[in-house]
């Protein structure tokens, strides 16, 4: 009889812990993500320490529906291999509840098919390549704008506004300068078609990590280009403006937010480039008075006071707290009984939401939540922004 | 711009590229024609070098011409060490086992300058204030000749160093038969310690006037330490003329490429040089066979 007894118990927890989704615990809920803490872009390990403050300063607000958020991040040295084997200790191991973030293009595509087999849900990868959400599954959540969009907005922006009339493109050569391409010539096809007097001038690659750009420099002049759009990495695109300075060739340059770097702002030469940004910023970055009061609060409340040791590095601080958004707003709306299902069915229910670092969130039309991009100058002063929220 | 400015400016772009592959070259062909260790961590030691500069210039505010010096100074002490703690240490190994130390050099340097500097992009003043300067219809940067220039400097200080000071000839003496210099009384580990010291110099120099036309991060000279290794494989590894004329020419025939051909075989278009060479002139274009004495 007490075996009998002993095992309907067992045989009930058991029951019991099937019915809960993983890494859901009465007072916690387990999110996984990677992202470099070593390695050549150790710089972005930023987010993960900023997402981890966030998920402290909520808990100090009482947490979520009455559980506390637990972020387990591991560092992949931005190696694809390796962010295979942490992604497949977080689903067997710690048994996460769902991924926010991740860094990097090809360490996400490495880990897609793990975490879709787990049928873990993913919310806000840290890259804007279009394949996580072409390839979502119904499982992966994307508020990066992806780069087919931002270029599409940028080219749009440049003809409409600033009278651009002959646009060339400074890529890499790899998936996400494609997608930069593509939203390029798609959107000067639609513009041409509208009646817009507007030519591709030349459509100029390189290979990732080499460093001598002087000839694409020179075919970019010799396009005649009065724009020209960058989708690069910061050193070629430091090496590049430097031979246009050379050439004293002075287009009108717009660079991708992955160029969104410090030490490139600072690069006399990147005088008068527009940076495409897709989340709101705060003063620290584009001036006292001029920054979002939204962005304000999280930089002064998260950052500085969570994590003071990142608040130099204000721009990917508050991505790492804008990836995480999306995933909290879903928690919140799911309610105290939180599955994987009702988790999903609570992201796709975000319609429109305007009150955090995004310009506007939805999911209700697919699984890129944010198609807005604003574009800042770089000015003596600092970056500044020059235009309205551009959107599809 | 007319087809022959462009060309112009192609020669002339791809020249100040050269001057860097010229110098990384060097320091390659140098150390191997005297040790026989191919240097895979010739990149990192130019980077360390390059990261004292930057070390100088931003935190104490040295003037370029000072602190350009100091950080040639700070790599031929990397240099000295380099040799006295590991190479010599590790001199009864066969020429592999000293081609992998080096490689796990790299990787330590490397981490090394991470863990000290941090994986951000950092960016390094320029030598002089940038103007351009127009010749018809090719123009120049200041500091691309600048640059220019004092590569030819340091190339020239080299020949000087080899061919007029006894030290020179000590480290051409052990670089034909180390043996024999022993034997003649040469004081072959100073000669060699020199000899890490003055490759590590060429590599700093490499990366200190790469580096203000990129941003400076540790894995900034792996491009061109795989154009350097080009450029000495096309002169010919032992020959430091060589290794001059194989650095200009890949420069040039890179851009040229790129221009007239396709943008996309630029990237590989070096190796495919190098397979050309090693198959018409094995020893390179000025170097000579390595004859075994028995």
């Amino acid at each position: 009889m007490k075996r009998l007894l002993a095992l309907i118990t067992v045989g009930a927890v058991l029951a019991f812990a099937q019915a809960a989704d993983p890494g859901v615990t009465d007072t916690e809920v387990l999110l996984g993500s990677w992202g470099p803490q070593s390695g050549p872009a150790a710089a972005w390990g930023t987010v993960n320490i900023a997402i981890d403050a966030y998920f402290r300063y909520l808990n100090d607000q009482g947490g979520i529906n009455g559980r506390k958020l637990v972020l387990s991040s591991r560092d992949d040295g931005y190696d694809p291999a390796r962010t295979v084997g942490a992604v497949r200790e977080l689903i067997d191991r710690d048994n996460v509840f769902a991924f926010v973030a991740g860094v990097g293009t090809a360490n996400g595509q490495a880990a897609m098919p793990l975490i879709k087999r787990a049928g873990t849900p993913w919310v806000g990868p840290a890259t804007g390549a279009v394949v996580f959400t072409e390839q979502s599954d119904g499982l992966i959540f994307t508020s990066f704008t992806d780069y087919v969009v931002e270029a599409t907005l940028m080219t749009r922006h440049a003809v409409e506004t600033l009278g651009s009339k002959n646009i060339a493109i400074f890529y890499q050569n790899d998936g996400y300068g494609e997608e930069g391409l593509r939203g390029l010539e798609a959107e000067v096809a639609r513009l041409r078609a509208a009646g817009y007097d507007v030519t591709i001038g030349d459509r100029v690659s390189y290979e990732r990590g080499t460093t001598n750009q002087g000839v694409q420099a020179l075919r970019l002049r010799g396009s005649g280009a009065d724009t020209v759009l960058m989708f690069s990495d910061p050193s070629a695109a430091a090496t590049l403006v430097g031979e246009f300075q050379r050439l004293d060739y002075k287009p009108q340059m717009l660079a991708s937010v992955t160029l969104l770097d410090p030490a490139l702002m600072a690069n006399p030469a990147m005088q008068g480039a527009l940076f495409s940004v897709f989340l709101r910023l705060p003063s620290v970055i584009v001036g006292e008075g001029n920054g979002d009061p939204i962005a304000d609060q999280l930089y002064r409340d998260v950052i500085v006071a969570y994590a003071p040791e990142i608040a130099r590095d204000p721009f990917r601080a508050l991505a790492g707290i804008a990836f995480a958004e999306p995933a909290v707003l879903a928690l919140q709306a799911a309610g105290r009984d939180l599955t994987r299902e009702s988790f999903v069915a609570a992201l796709k229910s975000i319609d429109g939401y305007d009150t955090g670092l995004y310009h506007s969130l939805s999911f209700k039309d697919g699984y890129q939540g944010n198609n807005s991009v604003m574009l800042l100058q770089v000015t003596p002063q600092g970056l500044r922004p020059v235009s309205d929220w551009l959107s599809l | 711009m007319s087809g022959l400015d462009q060309l112009a400016q192609a020669l002339v772009s791809g020249a100040s590229m050269g001057s860097v592959y010229a110098l990384v070259a060097l320091g390659l062909v140098l150390l191997y024609r005297t040790t026989r260790i191919l240097n895979f961590a010739h990149g990192d030691l130019g980077v360390a070098g390059t990261f004292v500069a930057y070390t100088l210039l931003t935190q104490l505010r040295l003037p370029f011409g000072l602190a350009f010096p100091l950080a040639l100074v700070a790599a031929a002490v990397i240099g000295m060490l380099v040799y006295l703690l590991l190479v010599r240490p590790a001199k009864n190994q066969t020429e592999l086992g000293l081609l992998i130390l080096t490689l796990g050099l790299a990787l330590a340097l490397g981490g090394l300058d991470a863990l000290v500097f941090g994986t951000d992009n950092k960016l390094v003043p320029t030598v002089v204030a940038d103007r351009i300067i127009r010749f018809g219809g090719v123009s120049l940067s200041l500091v691309s000749i600048v640059t220019s220039l004092l590569g030819v400097v340091l190339m020239l200080a080299l020949w000087a160093l080899l061919s007029f000071t006894k030290l020179g000839v000590a480290m051409r003496a052990v670089a034909q038969r180390e043996d024999v210099a022993e034997a003649m009384g040469l004081p072959v580990r100073t000669v060699l310690m020199a000899t890490w010291a003055a490759a590590a110099v060429l590599a700093a120099a490499a990366a200190l006037l790469f580096a203000p036309t990129t941003l400076l991060n540790p894995n900034m000279m792996l491009d061109p330490l795989s154009k350097g290794f080009v450029a000495a494989v096309i002169g010919g590894m032992n020959s430091l003329p060589g290794a001059v004329v194989g650095a200009y020419i890949l420069g040039v025939l890179e851009l040229l490429v790129g221009l007239y051909v396709s943008l996309e075989f630029k990237a590989s278009f070096a190796f495919l040089v190098v397979v050309i060479v090693l198959v018409l002139r094995p020893h390179g274009l000025l170097g000579r066979a390595d004859v075994k004495r028995v």
